[in-house]
């Protein structure tokens, strides 16, 4: 539950959401280009710096901090399997492949925590990409939270008539998991078709050409924006 | 007529059975028609004929003459109908698709191919209408249900349909938040002719409303006209209200009552009229000797 909670998007009035999300785009995948082109521990740690430096910016510091800790296990892990099994024989190439996988984790993450669903679709949009697809994103995010109050509301109900979820030996549990994904899946399959029907008689599917509300429009800011990732882009090559 | 239907039957695919049985009915501009009968009389599967869900999304057998906003559904399209026909189904959850008010107003437009200056002008003046301005850039799950539904009901009317259909669009909301709504619904139909077809159980909530009713049980059409007499022929399938039963006994009293409309308000007002009339007509009787 708490996972899909994760899902609700915050809006903040911050010089990063602000930002044209195609900048934030570029941003988070030069940083992750970077860390893949990056071959020392210093530039790794910069990235991940700089990811951190760009999320305080946003007052989203401590949501990619929470990233950053909950990669370290799979990064450690990247680390022990690298210094273990790997070719070389130093402690440099491992530790330059774990902090990789922060980095790039940090970088990515970075766009999604700072990128609202529909500015995601309008930048899907952005790029041609047909009508369906960028839809398809929006409802999914749209419908998280509706899907986490669903799971609470079958949860409930087998609750309600003795079924303890959370009981018993693996087997059971995985048993008693069953017992929610059954009726769940029936109610989601319905309310999916309830959705496609709505959306039909909202004229979806016409073949005539949709129009724009919204586009995305570059602003002065963003051009700025990109003049200063360029710079740090040759600044980081140049180290 | 803005629809026409005649001897219209339907059948889901793979039923023997039909659902909707010669069902003959016509509406004109402006009528606001309450459409009732018990579950699973077929009433929302008529709804779907309106804008072409049948048979297009639901396949099945239509049989009849039918004409909606002069297009047979069986020859265009859903997607057709939505310029004309609006429709507003009962979990306004399952219609709202965007993360913000604003996006949701304008998505039907956006299908139409408006451009973006009409689709502006029509999207504030929604915001506007509908009481949604301070909510634009909220979120659906951010809204109360009655505050989804009002949007589901503006999302559709900002298309500006000739025709509006609800599918029982006040089951999650509570009683005064459904009076609200429909009213909204009943000053369409006024000041721009809109015609509302209204699926509603709750007679009390839409009576005040209702030009016209119509009964069906059964895939058929056992009644239709004038609400109160409609009520009157029926009671037996839609109940009757307990107003109704209090203007019956006070007519039986011997209070000569006009009831304009069978809502508890219409009736209230026209109780007091009458105790008006009576306390006049004794203050007279008790003058005029002196």
């Amino acid at each position: 539950m708490e996972a899909l909670r994760a899902f609700r998007f915050k809006r903040e009035n911050t010089v990063i959401d602000r930002a044209d999300p195609r900048v934030r785009a570029l941003l988070s995948v030069s940083l992750a280009a970077l860390s893949l082109y990056a071959q020392s521990i210093e530039k790794q740690l910069l990235i991940i710096l700089t990811a951190l430096a760009v999320a305080a910016a946003a007052r989203r510091l401590k949501r990619l901090a929470g990233v950053i800790k909950a990669a370290l296990p799979l990064s450690a892990m990247i680390f022990a399997l690298n210094w273990l099994f790997g070719p070389g024989t130093g402690l440099v190439q491992p530790l330059v492949l774990a902090l990789r996988f922060l980095a790039l984790s940090a970088s990515l993450s970075l766009f999604f925590m700072t990128t609202s669903p529909d500015e995601l679709s309008l930048l899907l949009e952005s790029m041609r990409l047909p009508r369906e697809y960028s839809m398809l994103v929006t409802m999914s995010f749209r419908f998280v939270p509706t899907l986490a109050l669903d799971v609470e509301a079958v949860m409930h109900a087998l609750q309600s008539r003795g079924l303890e979820l959370e009981r018993g030996s693996i087997t059971r549990r995985v048993k008693n998991y069953l017992y929610l994904m059954v009726p769940l899946i029936v109610h989601e399959v319905r309310r999916s078709l309830m959705a496609a029907e709505a959306l039909e008689a909202r004229g979806f599917g016409s073949p005539r050409k949709p129009s724009r509300y919204r586009e995305l429009r570059a602003k002065t800011s963003d051009y700025l924006f990109i003049a200063l990732l360029a710079a740090y882009i040759v600044l980081f090559l140049a180290l | 007529m803005i629809v026409r239907m005649s001897r219209l039957s339907y059948r889901y695919p793979g039923s023997e059975d039909w659902v909707l049985k010669d069902v003959n009915f016509e509406a004109d501009a402006g009528e606001f028609v309450l459409l009732v009968g018990p579950s699973g009389c077929g009433k929302s599967t008529f709804a779907r004929v309106f804008n072409g869900l049948i048979p297009h999304f639901y396949g099945g057998e239509l049989v009849g003459e039918i004409e909606v906003c002069g297009m047979d559904p069986r020859e265009h399209p859903t997607y057709e109908f939505a310029e004309c026909v609006g429709f507003v189904f009962q979990n306004p959850e399952n219609q709202l698709f965007f993360t913000s008010v604003e996006r949701e107003l304008a998505f039907g437009l956006e299908n139409l191919g408006l451009p973006r200056e009409e689709i502006s002008r029509r999207v504030e003046q929604a915001l506007r209408e509908y009481q949604l301005a301070e909510l634009r850039d909220r979120s659906p799950y951010e809204l109360s249900g009655g505050q989804q539904q009002r949007l589901a009901i503006a999302s559709v009317m900002v298309m500006q349909p000739k025709i509006l259909v609800l599918d029982e669009p006040t089951a999650n909301l509570d009683p005064f938040t459904a009076v609200r709504i429909l009213a909204l619904v009943r000053r369409k139909t006024i000041e721009e002719g809109v015609t509302a077809i209204v699926i509603e159980h709750r007679l009390e909530v839409a009576l005040p409303f209702a030009t016209r009713m119509v009964v069906m049980v059964n895939g058929q059409i056992v009644d239709d006209g004038n609400p109160a007499e409609v009520i009157a022929r029926q009671k037996h399938v839609v109940g009757r209200p307990q107003a109704l039963e209090l203007v019956e006994r006070l007519i039986q009293a011997g209070l000569s009552l006009e009831v304009e409309k069978p809502s508890p308000e219409h009736i209230a007002l026209s109780i007091a009229r009458a105790y008006k009339v009576g306390e006049h007509a004794a203050r007279r009787k008790r003058g005029s000797p002196g």
